[in-house]
């Protein structure tokens, strides 16, 4: 797979993914800019901004015909912005300390949905199976969690592959970063994205 | 104002100006291991991001911080090259941490298997007993204060404190 496919692939599962959240919450919702770019693993923990700001992380690990990781940043605002969006009226009625616990369990619906959208068709376009993890959230530093990740792909090279997605909201924007993480064992079944 | 100076994933960073600020920002697995002379009140950091260099690997490949072994065999002769022996060093260790929770990976806890063979690595040749903020599972931020020889650690729930 080259690197032209991966973005176009990836391009898609973000498409098919603001599609289903559009019909599951009957609001519409625009794919604003999709960039794909190299990172260089010392500039991973600087993805999300600061390496010590909080984001909210969902994660998960694929394997199959090939094994690797995918996570969804966002950021707490971005999260809160997303989530007054789609589903106003639920936290209209909560309570501030219930808030999280729900915003959690929101973004880990809206990062399944996305995920597995972007590995479907990553998987699609390689001709290839992939099977996910089911998504845990994790809330720390952006910096620890991709640092993290990075140790675990066991990454040797020094580039990984990243997705950013922004969705256009009413009266602003939440932007959250899709991180794809192949395993360089997946080299061998085409998944190692090369330029 | 203190100069700060980012210690990124796999990097190794000196310093013998006193208003530096050596920072390994946001370590999860990753161990941040600080040496501080005190002799010549310089110090270093090194950010290591996996617990041993993969066979084959040879000091030209240049990326000797990125392992538990490599990183610190480096520290080691650059302090005995200056002239310094290490028994005298002050040293801290921070990070290892189990930050993706709930998620059990193939590879293990390798937040515990850095800290294990950066300690193992320390011992074998010949630094102090460190310091240590490790394991658990939150992100921390490691800071040497190279002027006053002693580092803090950072966390989003627990602010600064001294190692």
């Amino acid at each position: 797979m080259n690197f032209l496919q991966f973005q176009e692939s990836a391009k898609q599962g973000l498409e098919s993914a603001r599609a289903t959240l559009s019909v599951f919450t009957g609001k519409e919702l625009r794919l604003d800019a999709v960039t794909t770019d190299y990172v260089e693993l010392s500039k991973v923990p600087l993805l999300s901004g600061s390496p010590e700001d909080v984001v909210l992380s969902s994660y998960v690990t694929f394997s199959g015909d090939a094994e690797g990781q995918l996570m969804i940043l966002f950021r707490p605002d971005s999260a809160q912005k997303l989530a007054d969006y789609l589903v106003p009226e639920l936290f209209r009625s909560l309570s501030p300390d219930e808030i999280p616990s729900l915003l959690d369990s929101l973004m880990v619906e809206v990062a399944n949905i996305v995920g597995s959208s972007v590995l479907n068709k990553v998987a699609d376009r390689g001709g290839m199976r992939l099977v996910p993890t089911p998504p845990v959230m994790v809330r720390d530093m952006s910096g620890a969690i991709l640092g993290s990740a990075m140790s675990y792909s066991g990454t040797v090279g020094n580039q990984v592959y990243v997705a950013y997605i922004k969705f256009s909201l009413g009266d602003g924007k939440a932007s959250f970063e899709v991180v794809f993480l192949p395993k360089p064992s997946a080299r061998k079944n085409g998944l190692w994205v090369t330029k | 104002m203190p100069n700060l100076i980012a210690v990124g994933l796999a990097e190794i960073k000196w310093s013998a100006s006193p208003g530096d600020v050596l920072t390994a920002f946001s370590l999860g697995s990753c161990v941040g291991v600080a040496i501080w002379d005190p002799e010549r009140r310089a110090g270093a950091m090194a950010h290591v991001v996996l617990p041993q260099s993969p066979s084959g690997w040879t000091e030209s490949m240049a990326d000797f911080g990125k392992y538990a072994d490599t990183a610190v065999r480096h520290l080691h002769n650059r302090f005995v090259r200056n002239g310094t022996g290490v028994a005298g060093m002050r040293v801290w260790i921070a990070g290892g941490a189990h930050v993706l929770r709930g998620v059990d990976l193939p590879g293990g806890d390798i937040g515990a298997s850095n800290t294990k063979a950066v300690l193992e690595a320390l011992r074998q040749l010949g630094f102090n007993e460190p310091r240590k903020s490790v394991g658990e599972d939150y992100g921390r931020t490691m800071r040497l204060y190279v002027g006053e020889g002693r580092a803090t650690v950072y966390s989003v729930a627990r602010g600064e404190s001294e190692i």
